[in-house]
């Protein structure tokens, strides 16, 4: 495997011997590069699975030594297609281990990888395109490929489109055109008539030149450039392992999105300082089955896939047999209720607590471990979930299991690890305490402030950005938040987001949201009420659990909007804010709700790609909705516009139902 | 019904496995009776067993013998010899140590272990034929005229009822086509030779319910006798060929497996004049049979199985087979002393002597060498409603029967 | 519930296709194994020799009945008459002198050439028809078995089967015979699993489900034909031969009759066409269940003091044995085999109804 690259990987690795002649003793962040840390790896772990990709059924692996070899085969090439040290690789696709070699083949070259949203569309790619001057692009296939041509306006800048899997792109003629076979095979070439290049490449690496460039996903306005160094991520690993956060050697899955900081910060950067085992699902859609396969050691998602998943085991458990609910309904409210009072400092006493440590031990075998099973979280030894709140029930659910799941929180300007919940201290409100390495303060105006090593220096090419993103020194997150006695940090929601009402009440949408959305049968909800006199919500069922829960009852339905207008589904969602109303002040009990006919969505930019709420847009889009909710009217008419697969648009008429549950004053 | 289904099974299975052997008693002799009661052997394994059975509890009723008592297993084994097997080791870790199968291929099948075991075989009327050869087979026992022996007394009847010469007539073998019914031939082919007549053997296929191709060569064989070598439902049907083709039923000579039901099928008046060799007396009148009516089914209710079949042919088979025993023990105890074991069991079968039950069965002698214990019987005619005996037991032509049996047994001592 | 395949992952395609690739089934199949080698200290020695042995011998033989009518999916009335043929070919080797492993062999042989004789017409008719040319190979072979005392053992038609050594050691103990018995299935069970995952088993199977569609796509029928029949009757032979030596230990006719032959068709149904497990339920069921239920009966009958007669308790566990066959296959057409996978399914998504893709 490794033939041929084995004296380009030793004379490389060269800088590294002089840090760590030895890797006892030696931790991977210690190092200066990402590129050096695969190349050391590759030395002397060069037999351990660095990547495992489902590919034909089955898991192809690659070791370090492979890793390197393509990471250097890639930079040879890409030097030889003319690649020059700033020059930006834009990378969009699915996780592939392609796209991970790309990345790290654009650093050796000190070269900015910039991964994007595989579902990015071709007007946001030509934004961040024209912004860092893209010559160079890496697809993972012909429908990424496909973006790149349809750029040639905005982006003539990009002379060459590299691509991973040539399925579908025999016919294309487009001379940019250049397969990664292709370019890794010119590598070669490249290596054999330029010996000693990579050695110079790799010398030349500063721990201050851009390991990534990536976006923050932007709910107001375009997105902003946040390019990271090499310096940057791996502090933000050693502060992550210093907390116990990571262990060496973990198995991980990378799923989410490239552009996504977190799959950086995990899947390149703890990768190569740690030696993880990256594993990368068949496709997306199976990312499930291959995750109980893999069986990680380490396993993030965002609270949304969480409760995704408790839906998934509900709706499952419904279906299954008589027994199996009795066990199902009699042990996870208990195993939910000795975890709460585990975390409220309460340990099960006397003869009662024997009895549930044995039923908790039971479960065990009966209930809880084969869930853990199915789900492919049984070697799990960390679970994280960051991004937004999880709902308290989602969360102990999946404590109570024995996942020891634990929320974070961090941005992309921070590489994504900002403070966290360890082992022995899970609160329930709040992420937990920062990291080592990070210092947090919050601002007389309650907002929560940075300072780390890990942080990013500014915005790329953006200086009035960074200009208002810094105060003394310290990093404005945009978030509300506090500290509590214990110097948790608790995390309310925007600044921005805090909102007044016309009776002048402050509240933050999104905590109101979130509670909402902690049932099953609401996906998303957007709650109205800046500058109006209350609250109201507009609200997305979720087709799979409400469907599911209508067929349990008879009802019939043809599509989601049917579904979504049927009273028997309005009383149910009625009765979700009914009781999220109660655990609210009065003032800020929602009034009157609507059901919408659709989801929001992403493509009408409704959503951020992260499937954040893009306020100004739902207002613009559902303001008619909106004014009937402020209204009298027992229902509203939307025109909804709907495009067709061939391209051809058209309205729909429909009729919304609005049901009132919360009297006025 | 899929709950039912389930719920059977375990139910039985468990009582099955749950089946705890008996404890061993103290004094008992235990006998293993697993018979063939729904396949091949039904006709005659029901009346069998009984008599077997029966006269065991009438012993036991008159207190046993020599301080003794007797104790039996009875299963059913579908004339499979894997359940045969089953059933011997079975038995055989009760206690049993003596063993009746009635059944040849299931006695075959586990003559092999009894032998290696040390258990006691009954073979009478079934099983190896050259069993009779005591040294040979030390464990087996005939205890009755096997076929080879059957052939020659009802070739001797025949010679006395020609007047003592057989040369130039005509004697008939209407056979089922399995070894069983090709057994005699051998004996009858010697016969022939010595006694100058025509000999020749005519086979129906298995299991013998169709035989009116066969008695047609029969017929133009013009035989001046015919024997009848077959069992169950192929009788009552070659008799009635036999009275279909008009042949004359006294020259019309069975082996020992003919009885009064086959008489009934076909016709107890039309099968009048039948003859067929015999064993043992039946009927009612013999004062054992009396006493186990008496005694075992009036007084103590413990008769084994219908009282009608008391007395029946194959009920008094059923005593003559398990008397000889019955005797060996008490022999065992009066020569060897307690306690008794099967060793000496089998030694003291080799001295039982002369012994006829009163007169229920033909004197038997059975030594070392002989575990045929003389290969005696009678021919016995049928009258329109009972069986009456022509001849006194006897026996014949001992020297043709044994140069068989040695032949035979000397074929088994080289396999093994 | 036991069967937990978090972490299951195969970085091969040999592993992919392993016999047993979730954990619990791999400790399962070790354990089972360990307690097959342990069952002489584990059982008694009437569970050994009349349950186990010839169980473990007739789950072999199954195994190759199986092969030709589950896999291959050509029916075959004459099966006992291929274990004679293998039983008397081995008995009579060996009576030459031949070692044990030898007469086995040349038992297993002999019937494979004599049963694939007779699966020739295989290649020219399917399903009652064959039936019928199978039928005649076991008439053919009862009638020589009965008509030539020099195969058959003169005139009582008993052979005696030497003792069997296996490299000088000889076969004496029950324990012994159950050894060789146990590794004995055991090999045909690893041969018979491992031609199912090979190309000659995928090509069985495609005969099974149309012959005409398989030699469409290339499958040369004749010879797959004559290969499963040339396979399972080697099987079928030592089968017959082990039961001989290992078991009966005497030969007669009536071993290997019509009824037997049905017996091992009856085995293949109930256990499961084409089901390596389902041959050692059917085997097991058709050969144990009567005996149980007839024991079960008689100390049911006497734990609850009834009185039945002899004939009546001989004849009752027949009714309720035909009744169970029926009762199962109205239960699970597809035999045993499906019975046990549906509780392995259950277990498996346990505690889900049904899995998820």
């Amino acid at each position: 495997m490794g033939r041929g690259t084995e004296p380009v990987v030793r004379g490389a690795t060269a800088a590294l011997e002089a840090v760590a002649p030895s890797p006892a003793g030696f931790h991977g962040f210690d190092a200066p590069t990402l590129v050096g840390l695969v190349l050391y790896n590759a030395q002397h772990f060069g037999n351990r699975v660095a990547l495992r990709e489902k590919d034909y059924g089955i898991w192809q692996e690659y070791t370090w030594a492979d890793y390197a070899r393509h990471v250097v085969e890639m930079a040879l090439g890409l030097e030889a297609l003319g690649f020059q040290p700033g020059d930006a690789l834009l990378i969009l696709g699915d996780n592939r281990p392609r796209l991970y070699f790309g990345m790290l083949a654009a650093q050796l070259l000190r070269g900015i990888p910039c991964p994007m949203y595989p579902d990015a569309i071709p007007a946001e790619l030509s934004y961040i395109a024209r912004r860092v001057g893209a010559r160079f692009a890496l697809a993972e296939d012909q429908e990424q490929v496909d973006k790149f041509l349809s750029l040639s306006e905005g982006a003539e800048s990009l002379s060459c489109i590299l691509y991973d899997d040539p399925r579908g792109l025999s016919m294309y003629d487009d001379p940019r055109l250049i397969s990664c076979d292709r370019l890794q095979a010119l590598g070669r070439e490249y290596g054999r008539e330029h010996p000693g290049v990579v050695e110079q490449r790799v010398g030349a690496i500063s721990p201050d030149d851009i390991a990534v460039l990536l976006h923050s996903s932007g709910t107001t306005g375009n997105p902003k450039g946040v390019p990271l160094t090499h310096r940057q991520a791996l502090a933000a690993v050693r502060n992550a392992y210093t907390a116990g956060y990571f262990g060496q050697g973990e198995d991980i899955v990378a799923y989410l999105p490239v552009a996504w900081v977190g799959d950086f910060t995990f899947s390149v950067a703890a990768a190569a300082a740690l030696r993880f085992t990256v594993n990368i699902p068949e496709r997306q859609e199976t990312v499930l089955r291959d995750l109980r396969e893999i069986g990680p050691t380490l396993y993030f998602a965002p609270p949304r896939n969480w409760d995704h998943m408790l839906t998934h085991v509900q709706v499952r458990m419904e279906e299954s047999g008589r027994l199996q609910q009795f066990l199902f309904k009699k042990l996870i409210p208990l195993a939910v209720e000795l975890e709460r009072e585990r975390l409220n400092g309460r340990r099960p006493q006397g003869l009662l607590g024997l009895w549930r440590r044995a039923l908790r031990w039971l479960g065990e075998g009966l209930i809880y471990g084969p869930i853990k099973d199915h789900l492919g979280l049984s070697r799990v030894r960390h679970a994280y979930t960051a991004g937004e709140a999880i709902g308290e029930d989602t969360f102990l659910f999946f404590r109570a299991l024995g996942v020891n799941l634990k929320q974070f929180y961090g941005q992309t300007e921070n590489a994504a690890l900002t403070a966290a919940q360890t082992d022995d201290e899970v609160k329930l409100r709040t992420v937990g305490r920062p990291l080592p390495g990070v210092e947090v303060r919050i601002s007389e105006t309650g907002e929560v402030l940075l300072r780390a090593e890990s942080l990013f220096s500014g915005y790329y090419q953006n200086p009035q950005a960074t200009e208002a993103a810094f105060v003394d020194g310290w990093f404005r997150t945009g978030d509300a938040g506090q500290l509590d006695e214990d110097g948790h940090l608790i995390i309310l929601g925007r600044v921005e987001e805090v909102v007044t009402t016309a009776t002048g009440v402050r509240y933050v949408p999104q905590f109101i949201e979130n509670q909402l959305k902690f049932s099953p049968y609401i996906k998303e909800a957007a709650v109205i009420g800046a500058g109006k006199p209350y609250l109201t919500a507009i609200i997305c069922i979720d087709y799979d659990a409400v469907g599911h829960w209508a067929e349990g009852r008879g009802v019939t339905y043809t599509s989601y909007a049917d579904l979504s207008q049927k009273p028997a589904v309005y009383d149910l969602i009625g009765e979700v804010v009914r009781r999220v109303n109660a655990q609210m002040p009065k003032e800020l009990r929602i009034r009157r709700f609507v059901n919408l006919h659709k989801e929001f969505d992403p493509d009408d930019g409704e959503l951020t790609r992260t499937r954040k709420l893009r306020r100004n847009v739902i207002n613009e889009h559902y303001a008619g909705v909106i004014e009937a909710l402020y209204g009298d009217a027992p229902q509203v008419e939307v025109a909804a516009r709907i495009v067709y697969e061939d391209g051809r648009a058209g309205v729909i008429q429909r009729a919304l139902q609005i049901r009132q549950v919360e009297d006025g004053p | 019904m899929r709950r039912w289904v389930y719920w059977v099974l375990v139910l039985v299975l468990a009582a099955g496995l749950a089946a705890v052997p008996a404890l061993a008693q103290q004094k008992v002799i235990t006998f293993g009776f697993p018979v063939d009661y729904t396949r091949v052997y039904v006709f005659v394994a029901e009346e069998w067993t009984q008599g077997m059975v029966d006269y065991l509890t009438l012993m036991n009723l008159k207190g046993g013998v020599g301080g003794y008592t007797f104790d039996w297993r009875v299963v059913d084994t579908g004339n499979e010899p894997q359940r045969g097997i089953e059933a011997y080791e079975r038995f055989r870790r009760e206690g049993a140590t003596i063993f009746n199968f009635i059944s040849t291929p299931v006695s075959n099948a586990v003559a092999p272990r009894a032998m290696e075991d040390g258990v006691i075989l009954l073979m009478p009327f079934h099983g190896r034929s050259d069993a009779a050869d005591g040294q040979t087979f030390p464990w087996l026992f005939s205890l009755g005229a096997n076929y080879w022996s059957q052939a020659t007394v009802i070739v001797q009847h025949i010679l006395e009822a020609e007047g003592g010469n057989l040369r130039g007539k005509r004697i008939g073998l209407v056979h089922i086509d399995s070894p069983f019914g090709r057994e005699p031939i051998p004996v009858l082919e010697e016969l022939s030779r010595r006694l100058g007549f025509e000999f020749q053997s005519f086979a129906f296929p298995s299991p013998g319910t169709e035989q009116s191709a066969t008695w047609a060569q029969v017929r133009r064989f013009r035989p001046d006798w015919v024997l009848l070598w077959s069992a169950g439902p192929s009788q009552s049907v070659g008799v009635r060929e036999a009275i279909r083709n008009g042949f004359p039923l006294d020259r019309l000579v069975s082996v020992i497996w003919l009885d009064e039901k086959d008489m009934n099928i076909v016709g107890a008046a039309q099968a009048r004049g039948v003859k067929r060799f015999e064993a043992a007396v039946p009927g009612r009148e013999h004062p054992v049979v009396q006493e186990i009516l008496q005694k075992v089914y009036q007084e103590a209710g413990k008769g084994f199985g219908k009282i009608e079949n008391v007395g029946s042919t194959y009920y008094v088979v059923g005593i003559a087979s398990v008397a000889p025993v019955v005797e060996a023990v008490r022999i065992a105890v009066e020569r060897f002393g307690e306690p008794v074991t099967v060793d000496k069991i089998r030694a003291a079968l080799e001295m039982v002597s002369n012994f006829d039950l009163n007169g229920l069965m033909p004197p038997i002698t059975i030594t070392p060498q002989d575990h045929e214990g003389g290969g005696m019987g009678r021919i016995s005619q049928w009258d329109g409603s009972r069986w009456v005996p022509v001849t006194d037991w006897m026996s014949a032509f001992r020297d043709v029967v044994w140069e068989m049996v040695y032949k035979s047994s000397a074929q088994f001592r080289q396999g093994q | 519930m036991f069967y937990r395949e978090c972490g299951v992952r195969h970085t091969t395609y040999a592993a992919d296709r392993a016999l047993a690739v979730i954990p619990f089934e791999r400790a399962l199949l070790v354990l089972l194994i360990v307690l097959a080698a342990a069952a002489p200290w584990i059982v008694t020695d009437l569970f050994l020799v009349s349950y186990l042995t010839p169980w473990l011998i007739w789950t072999a033989a199954v195994l190759g009945l199986n092969l030709l009518m589950g896999w291959a999916g050509q029916i075959h009335l004459g099966y006992g008459a291929v274990m004679a043929v293998g039983a008397y070919t081995a008995v009579h080797v060996a009576r030459a002198g031949a070692p044990f492993v030898v007469a086995v062999a040349a038992g297993g042989l002999v019937a494979a050439v004599i049963g694939s004789l007779f699966g020739l017409p295989a290649l020219r008719v399917r399903g009652l028809y064959l039936a019928m040319s199978t039928l005649a190979l076991q008439v053919i072979v009862d009638w020589i078995l009965v008509q030539v005392p020099a195969i058959s053992g003169g005139a009582q038609a008993t052979l005696l089967v030497p003792r069997p050594h296996i490299f000088g050691i000889p076969l004496v103990t029950d324990q012994a015979r159950y050894w060789t018995a146990a590794v004995f299935t055991l090999l045909v069970a690893l041969f018979v699993a491992n031609v199912r995952r090979t190309d000659v088993g995928r090509a069985l199977i495609a005969l099974r489900e149309k012959d005409y569609a398989a030699a469409v796509i290339g499958i040369n029928v004749f010879y797959y034909k004559a290969l499963a029949f040339f396979v399972s009757s080697f099987i079928g032979g030592m089968s017959g031969a082990a039961l001989a030596f290992l078991y009966y230990r005497a030969v007669t006719p009536e071993q290997f009759g019509l009824n037997v032959s049905i017996m091992a068709v009856a085995m293949v149904i109930v256990g499961g066409l084409g089901s390596i497990i389902g041959s050692f339920f059917g085997a097991g069921f058709i050969l144990l269940a009567p005996i149980w239920i007839e024991h079960g009966l008689r100390e049911l009958a006497a734990a609850l003091s009834v009185h039945i007669s002899p004939s009546t308790l001989a004849h009752l566990p027949l009714v309720i044995y035909g009744g169970l066959i029926t009762g199962f296959l109205l239960l699970e057409p597809l035999g045993l085999a499906k019975l046990y996978d549906n509780v392995r399914n259950y277990l498996r998504v346990w505690p889900f109804g049904y899995t998820k893709k």
